[in-house]
């Protein structure tokens, strides 16, 4: 029984992967109105709705699971289980708000506007005085030759693209504008150029080893 | 006693939990765990709330109401609204140790079709017409100057085009670790690997940096906004008052 | 001096040694006390008198067997044996027995054990030797058995019947079997066992008809003429009842219940000094009368007995000729150096107790395994000391302390004093300071900090699109970005957006995360305040995509397919579909929008929006609003020959930049000084940094010096 649903699955998977990687080889003015070309771009687009269906859900299964954590947490009273009943109560709430008048209610967003959205900001906001601590550290403890040019680039980006101490018309600025504009547009271009190729060909390979089933993250 | 405006409450709240979340900067405390589990329940609350209310409901509650149950049992029906319902309750199998083999069915699905999708974008969208953009670098256009073009003009654009080439090729040297093992054993890449490697290495600081720094003025403008928002908050107090 | 080696230990000792010098254990076994009715007995019976010179005239082939021993051997002494042998006449077989029983190894390849050399000397000491009681007793069980078959040859005593032939004959190697006083001492022994009741392998375990046994018929031999004596010779005098065909029924039960003879007798066996308890085993005597000696064929190394001298000293250093064991390095190191002794006495023979179950059962002096582990037993105090090398040594001090380690009380830990963030708060009370002190420059009269006056390459381009995008068809607006971006994005995206609505641009907004539908909502409604666009006319969003870059593609191909409902519609959308709103009629796929911009802070949205919707957005420009980190991994999109990315606006500054160059009101408020102060304030922590760096260096170096 085991073997045969493992080979169900990686059917199900390599199946269905293999049918929408095929949309992207096809241009969609040559796929004609009908015929056996249409009738598989159309199930292209269906399993792909199946697909997105199954996220939306999954994303839902993930918020119950969530909620199961930070319940056993209340129950059992263990460190912290303060906080996850300030989460839960408020998860309840707003889900709850948010499923009988909709996400675009005044009251929902009343919470979003309240309290979602500006600690989120206000977090963002305190990564300025981390990155700027890194940094401190950084230049304070390092001296390799790379540390010395992220945290130079780093400097001459800084001043190139802030506003100056005085005019930005002076000879200083302009340097370090100009400066910053040929490490940005030329240097870190052709390195993130670079990276960009990695990082597709590393996609490539993990998305082919799932296709071919040399990789099954979804179980036996 | 008159009633408050719902945006004015807003803004006390928001000020409130600002002024909390910013505590951390002094170090860890009650107020800042307690502003973040506010957070972590409001955001999941409303995540789950219009993921129900923009792909959830549409599709498998909204047609039975719409069109009742007879049109489901078509060929449409059975494809948009049978299987689908069909693959959702296999996905809460998922929540039973028992039944969670049978939730691997719509994992399957997503997982093959999510690798299909990152393979033929990575083709499409990035290697091809990457590969082409650093090949069409050292074009014609660029290694010949242009009419009226000046001799430092094309001299910058060929010395650019170059070191981005040179970049982009030393990074993807570096990318690559294969090597040959040495008789002592040891792997080691060739000397003109070594080289280009650490070319490579030193680009990448350079993009890192610039990515840094990006991220440095990113954040501040984030600091100077909420202090701004602060600073409207207590105008608005002390101007209302 | 010859030696002997020790069984246990492999030590060499002294022949005349007892015990061990290593690790005392008995060299020689322990030869059981007879009772003196018995001794007398047995001496009668298992030891040709001396004087029994009635058989020197028939012990021609005797005399020959011990002269060739005697030659084989080469010793000297042996010369004498043969005659000496003739005066004794002893039991051989008797001698044999007792001998094999003491003996573990098998056939010499060359020399004549110890206890086969007494035999051949058996003339000096014939009158003083003992005959093993258990010998003696199988000898009267015999004679007893004789007796009752008198009429049977078959049944006659062989080896009385060989007396009465040769009575003075004995053959030379024989007389090598007859132990000596000295064999005790002398002869290299194993651990002590039981009788050995099996006979030689060599020996065919058939019954040798009676018929067929000629008187005296040579035994062949292997090496060194014949000094055995015949097989006939020796199967003609076996016990009748073992010349009489196993029936099955006997041959099943292999051990038959002793008679309580057999049992007083197996009670005297010749006892192996061991580790045995009185109480233990009862006297089930073995079946003696199981010794087929009929079917006993001599050995060939029986055959080569070769005459020796009696002297223990001269045979000890004949042991068995057992090649020693060449043991391991580790394992000799292994050896005890100091004496060990065991705790357990050895005891008599007679309070040992008999097996009383197995195949050893009627046996004295079984090793009984239970007992033996069972027992307790404290080191000595002369603990043995091992040749250890320094790396075990070394060892086992580090197991010693790890032993100890875990028993030792580990002590609490004391609590870290805890080290206040001096340097966390230094840089965030620099930073806080130059970001709320810009709000006070107004106040104190200070100007703020100008203008960017010079306008990236990027911009123009950027400029130009939207000032000539046709409205007739929507632009698309993805807000990809988190509330924690909102701040920058909300400021740049600003300054497009406005440029949009400023030229009636309708603007459809779609989101792949769940926070994009009310940040678009958010940001259109204070933009369009101001210029009078209203939601479902000027603008309309189309929600939440789930599903990442699938949803994007699946957008890219079929939007209608995908998105089913909207967010926050105006009440005239609300009953219907969004699609049936007017600024999206001949909307079927992504390319049919006439501008697409995404909003995002992440690299990997801004690549997904790439690499998705580059098949299917045709000639659509797309347009990137991003956070100032994101944009090195978004520029190889737009710096290309044919660039996937046709507009880049990144940053504050560039956003600034954007309100000035395209006429749109700019109104920044403090933020741009409080971003000023802000990145000088880390441009000066990163320079501090620096320094602060160089100065520990020199501080370091100073002090090597």
């Amino acid at each position: 029984m085991k073997i045969g649903t493992y080979l169900l699955w990686a059917a199900m998977a390599v199946g269905t992967g293999l049918i929408v990687l095929l949309g992207y080889f096809v241009q969609i003015d040559q796929i004609p109105a009908d015929g056996l070309i249409r009738n598989i771009f159309e199930l292209r687009l269906l399993i792909m709705r199946w697909a997105v269906l199954l996220a939306a859900v999954s994303l839902g299964i993930g918020l119950f699971n969530m909620f199961l954590v930070h319940w056993m947490k209340v129950s059992e009273q263990r460190t912290g289980w303060k906080y996850s009943a300030v989460l839960i109560v408020t998860f309840l709430v707003t889900l709850t708000l948010g499923l009988i008048f909709g996400p675009d209610s005044r009251v929902v967003l009343f919470l979003f506007n309240s309290i979602q959205l500006p600690v989120e900001t206000s977090l963002s906001a305190l990564l300025a005085v981390t990155l700027s601590m890194a940094g401190f550290r950084l230049v304070a403890q390092r001296k390799d030759l790379i540390s010395l040019v992220f945290v130079g680039t780093a400097l001459i980006v800084l001043i190139g693209s802030g506003p100056g101490l005085l005019s930005t018309e002076n000879l200083f600025f302009g340097f370090f504008a100009g400066l910053r504009n040929w490490l940005a547009q030329v240097a870190a271009a052709g390195g993130a150029r670079g990276i960009l190729l990695g990082v597709a060909l590393g996609s490539i390979v993990t998305g082919l080893r799932v296709l071919l089933a040399v990789d099954r993250p979804y179980g036996d | 006693m008159p009633e408050l405006p719902l945006d004015f409450i807003e803004m006390i709240i928001a000020a409130f939990v600002t002024v909390m979340i910013l505590s951390y900067a002094i170090g860890d405390n009650v107020l800042f765990r307690v502003a973040t589990y506010l957070f972590i329940g409001v955001a999941s609350g409303f995540a789950g709330a219009i993921a129900w209310e923009n792909v959830v409901k549409p599709t498998l509650v909204q047609p039975l109401i719409d069109e009742g149950p007879a049109s489901l049992f078509s060929s449409e029906g059975a494809l948009t609204f049978l299987i689908p319902w069909m693959l959702v309750l296999f996905l809460f199998f998922k929540l039973s140790p028992r039944l969670s083999r049978f939730g691997s069915f719509p994992i399957a699905l997503l997982v093959g079709v999510g690798a299909a999708v990152v393979v033929g974008g990575s083709i499409t969208g990035t290697l091809v017409p990457q590969s082409l953009a650093a090949m069409g670098m050292l074009s014609p256009a660029t290694a010949v100057s242009a009419p009226g073009q000046s001799l430092s003009a094309w001299l910058e654009q060929l010395i650019g085009a170059l070191i981005s080439i040179l970049a982009t090729i030393s990074v993807l040297i570096y990318f690559r670790f294969s090597a040959q093992r040495e008789l002592t054993g040891r792997a080691r890449r060739s000397r003109i690997a070594e080289i280009f490697a650490y070319l490579g290495k030193v680009f990448i600081a350079v993009t890192f940096g610039v990515m840094y720094a990006g991220a440095l003025m990113a954040t501040i403008v984030v600091l100077a906004q909420r202090f701004q928002f602060l600073h409207d908050v207590v105008t608005n107090i002390v101007g209302g008052a | 001096m010859a030696e002997i080696r020790c069984p246990m230990c492999s030590t060499m000792n002294q022949e005349a040694a007892e015990v061990c010098s290593n690790c005392q254990a008995r060299l020689t076994p322990l030869v059981a006390d007879l009772p003196p009715s018995e001794q007398h007995d047995s001496g009668a019976e298992g030891r040709t008198p001396p004087q029994s010179d009635a058989n020197g005239g028939n012990d021609d082939w005797l005399a020959n067997i011990r002269a060739d021993a005697a030659m084989g051997s080469g010793v000297e002494d042996h010369a004498a044996e043969p005659e000496e042998a003739d005066d004794a006449a002893p039991d051989w077989l008797g001698r044999l027995r007792e001998a094999d029983s003491s003996i573990e190894e098998g056939p010499p390849s060359d020399k004549i054990p110890d206890w086969m050399g007494d035999f051949i000397a058996a003339g000096d000491e014939a009158t003083e030797e003992e005959v093993p009681e258990w010998l003696s007793r199988v000898r009267e069980r015999r004679e007893a058995q004789t007796e009752e078959q008198p009429e049977s040859d078959e049944g006659e005593d062989w080896i009385t019947r060989l007396r009465e032939d040769t009575p003075d004959e004995q053959p030379a190697g024989l007389e090598d079997l007859k132990p000596s006083p000295d064999d005790d001492e002398s002869i290299e022994k194993p651990a002590p066992q039981a009788l050995d009741l099996d006979p030689p392998p060599d020996l065919p375990d058939t019954q040798v008809p009676q018929d067929d046994l000629a008187g005296e018929q040579v035994i062949p031999s292997q090496e060194a003429g014949d000094i055995a004596p015949s097989v006939d010779s020796v199967v003609d005098d076996s016990p009748p009842a073992m010349q009489e065909p196993i029936s099955p029924d006997e041959e099943v039960e292999w051990f038959p219940a002793p008679d309580e003879r057999e049992l007083q007798e197996a009670e005297e066996l010749l006892h192996v000094p061991a580790l045995l308890d009185d109480e233990t085993g009862d006297a089930s005597a073995i079946e003696l009368s199981d010794l087929n000696l009929d079917s006993i064929e001599l050995p060939d190394w029986l055959g080569e007995l070769k005459s020796e001298t009696p002297p223990a000293a001269e045979d000890e250093g004949e042991g068995p000729d057992l090649a020693p064991a060449t043991l391991p390095s580790w394992l000799e190191a292994m050896r005890p150096v100091d004496t060990f002794r065991s705790e357990i006495e050895i005891e008599a023979e007679e309070v040992l107790p008999v097996e009383s179950a197995g195949p050893l059962a009627g046996l004295r002096g079984v090793l009984l395994a239970e007992p033996v582990v069972a027992m307790p037993r404290s080191a000595s105090t002369a603990a043995a000391r091992l040749e250890v090398t320094e790396r075990q040594y070394a060892q086992g001090e580090l197991l010693q302390r790890l032993v100890e380690e875990e028993e030792k009380e580990i002590p609490p830990a004391k609590a870290e004093r805890r080290r206040l963030p001096l340097v966390r708060w230094g840089i965030a009370f620099v930073l806080l300071l130059a970001v709320i002190l810009p709000f006070g420059f107004s106040q104190l009269g200070i100007e703020g900090y100008a203008f960017p006056s010079v306008v990236s390459r990027d911009l123009e381009p950027l400029i130009n699109l939207i000032s000539g995008i046709p409205t007739e068809r929507p632009a698309l607006v993805v807000f990809d970005y988190t509330p924690g971006y909102s701040g920058e994005l909300d400021m740049v995206a600003g300054a497009l957006l406005e440029h949009m609505v400023m030229r009636s641009l309708p603007i459809i907004t779609v989101s792949t995360r769940p926070t994009g539908p009310p940040l678009a909502e958010g940001l259109l409604n204070k933009i369009a305040a101001g210029y009078g666009a209203v939601n479902g006319e000027s603008y309309l969003h189309l929600g939440y995509l789930s599903g990442g870059p699938t949803a994007v593609q699946l957008f890219s191909i079929a939007p209608r397919s995908v998105v089913l409902t909207g967010y926050h519609l105006p009440d005239s959308l609300s009953e219907g579909s969004v699609w049936e709103s007017p600024l999206l009629q001949g909307v079927q796929r992504l390319s049919d929008f006439n501008l697409v911009v995404v909003i995002t802070a992440g690299t990997d949205t801004a690549r997904t929006w790439v690499e998705q919707t580059h098949p299917w957005i045709g000639d659509t420009p797309l347009v990137m609003v991003l956070s100032a980190g994101a944009e090195p991994l978004v520029r190889p999109y737009f710096e290309a020959s044919e660039p996937q990315v046709d507009g880049i606006l990144t940053g504050l500054p560039a956003a600034v930049s954007y309100r000035q160059y395209s006429g749109l009101p700019l109104e920044t408020g403090v933020q741009w000084d409080a971003f000023g102060m802000g990145m000088l304030a880390v441009e000066l922590t990163l320079i501090a940094g620096g320094a602060y760096g160089v100065g520990l260096w020199l501080l370091r170096l100073r002090k090597r010096r």
